[in-house]
């Protein structure tokens, strides 16, 4: 495999997000619409005084849970689901290039471009309103760490359901389950912390908490060891990376390419 | 004692497929809510033969036209010999490998235009387009800069050098695909209906590359076209499918010959009074035109066919008609050889 062939995938994927500058600027109003909406709702709940933790933690943890979704999003699904649809799956496997590989490295373009316009604004906002602070030097480098693998573990994940698309022949719908199951178990949508003991350690059987609440642990400094997510998060891509690869064998042989 | 070895010579053919068939399992929607709610619930599949014992070999340089009513199976044959598809069953070899199991290698080797599947980046502008082709397929700058300047010459490509592929024409995105296919020198290139939906100025400006391609670098190419134009300015020789199942492969003269006769197109006074008893001449009618003698030049050639005519008939005007290509591929597909 030559790192130059494949590099140029990443440099296709940014140019495309580049092109778009509509695109961008309203991915800042989303976010900032989004933060809003999760102040107001969180705040309505905390009022009701039931909570474990005072609401500034809470929206703090919040605040950042959306800064990691905007900085590693990935949506393979429907850009494999439009292909398979309408054949043109074929461009990408005539290719000298594995199709993993190709993905691979076209969504970290795509997805580094994100983290830039989309991650980046909304932990601006969370440090100067949302109450998410600073983290140490060394907190803030192992957060980018942490939110890189985190990035590896999002581009495997829609990967390998993406895998799928090879039997049901629609992307939005593998898509859209596994935004809301990552958003649920994750810690996007609920923080972790708030989830009963006995929910948690069937969570923790999952991918998803590596995702999110591992990262935000790290930033706030709550993590018992750093390296223990770090490894968590790096078993859990090299399991998905096997199983994207077993799927796609089976897939392989699905393959009918429609049309002509 | 000396023993001479000479392994520059090459007695393989460059791509070869043996017995080679390919099976779809596709499932029949019923019709109709019911039918609809039937074969959502439980479906019904069925095998579709796309391709069945197709034999085939191509040698290097060649220039070989793939032709065939729709779903006669080219695409499919397309796919398996680029490695895109399995072969159900059957062997295929393209420059000594199994284009599927060694995929990524056999890539490296071939370019491959499928018509209307643009494989340019939609959002960018076409240099970047081959930019990424010229990292892929591990082209020299000096190379690429060479051919790029030759290509944008040809194709005429430098009015939309800099446009988004999306601002482009379907003219001015095949010209592009052509290039893509074309850049890394392949041995061989396959093009899958590469002139459909074009005009006549387009089609004439890629044909006139092909065939530069080919006999300039010696890039083996293997056409599928409907288009009859295609396969008389570019190919030697022609490869009929009909469903699954090769029906000819030979000369695109052969073919014709063995299909169509030529045809002789006369006034004369008093028409309804002809008659002709001549070995070779298969049928005689009366047309818009004139009167119109069938014959089968391997029989009777035309200038005896005409001394015979002008004994007894008073002849005002007449023509003799090639076989009209167009008319032998409908035969070919309608009734088969």
């Amino acid at each position: 495999m030559s790192w130059r062939k494949y590099l140029s995938f990443t440099r296709v994927g940014l140019r495309e997000g580049f092109q778009y500058r509509a695109n961008a600027l309203s991915g800042i109003g989303a976010t900032l619409i989004s933060l809003t909406l999760f102040y107001f709702i969180w705040r309505a709940i905390a009022a009701s005084g039931e909570l474990a933790q005072p609401f500034s933690t809470i929206i703090a943890y919040v605040a950042l849970a959306r800064v990691i979704e905007n900085a590693t999003s990935a949506d393979l699904e429907n850009w494999i689901g439009e292909r398979v649809r309408k054949g043109t799956i074929v461009n990408e496997l005539k290719k000298p290039a594995s199709l993993k590989f190709q993905m691979y490295f076209y969504q970290l373009g795509k997805s580094s471009f994100k983290m830039v316009v989309r991650g980046i604004p909304a932990l601006i906002i969370g440090i100067l309103f949302l109450n998410v602070g600073l983290p140490s030097i060394s907190g803030g480098l192992y957060f980018l760490i942490s939110i890189f693998l985190t990035l590896n573990l999002a581009i495997a994940l829609s990967y390998t359901t993406s895998m799928l698309v090879f039997w049901t022949k629609v992307g939005w719908s593998l898509r859209m389950t596994r935004t809301m199951v990552a958003g649920l178990f994750s810690g996007a949508m609920i923080p972790l912390y708030l989830v009963p003991d006995n929910v948690r350690a069937v969570f923790n059987l999952t991918p998803f908490p590596s995702m999110v609440d591992a990262p935000i642990s790290i930033y706030q400094g709550t993590a018992e060891s750093v390296l223990q997510v770090f490894g968590t998060q790096i078993i859990w891509i090299i399991i998905l990376a096997i199983s994207s690869e077993l799927l796609w064998r089976k897939a392989k042989k699905k393959i009918t390419v429609q049309g002509g | 004692m000396f023993v001479k070895i000479s392994p520059a010579i090459n007695f393989v053919s460059l791509i070869r497929a043996e017995n080679l068939s390919k099976t779809f399992k596709i499932y029949s929607q019923g019709e109709g809510i019911r039918g609809y709610l039937k074969s959502f619930i439980k479906r019904d599949y069925e095998e579709v033969h796309a391709v069945e014992g197709l034999n085939l070999e191509i040698d290097e340089g060649e220039m070989i036209g793939y032709i065939g009513s729709n779903g006669a199976g080219k695409s499919t044959t397309v796919k398996m010999l680029t490695g895109i598809l399995e072969p159900s069953s059957g062997e295929i070899e393209v420059d000594g490998r199994d284009p599927h199991r060694h995929r990524k290698k056999n890539a490296m080797n071939i370019g491959v235009v499928f018509g209307q599947k643009t494989q340019l980046w939609w959002d960018l502008p076409v240099k970047e387009s081959f930019r990424l082709l010229k990292e892929i397929y591990e082209v020299e700058d000096e190379a690429y800069n060479d051919r790029i300047d030759e290509f944008v010459e040809v194709l005429q490509l430098d009015e939309f050098w800099d446009q988004p592929v999306r601002k482009l024409s379907l003219g001015q995105k095949m010209r592009c695909e052509l290039a893509a296919a074309f850049l890394h020198h392949p041995k061989i290139v396959y093009l899958d209906e590469p002139t459909i939906g074009l005009d006549v100025a387009v089609k004439e400006r890629i044909r006139d590359f092909i065939r530069k391609m080919n006999e300039e670098k010696d890039i083996t190419v293997m056409l599928t076209t409907h288009d009859i134009g295609d396969i008389e300015d570019l190919c030697d020789r022609i490869v009929v499918l009909d469903a699954g199942k090769k029906i000819y492969d030979g000369s695109l003269d052969k073919l014709v010959n063995r299909f169509s006769s030529r045809r002789l197109v006369m006034q004369i006074n008093r028409p309804e009074d002809f008659d002709l008893k001549v070995d070779g001449v298969k049928e005689i009618k009366t047309t818009e035109e004139g009167l119109e003698v069938v014959f089968d030049r391997e029989l009777i050639s035309a200038s005896d066919l005409m001394r015979i005519i002008l004994e007894d008939y008073d002849v005002q005007d007449f023509q003799i008609r090639e076989p009209d290509i167009e008319e032998v591929v409908k035969k070919v597909y309608n009734e088969g050889i």
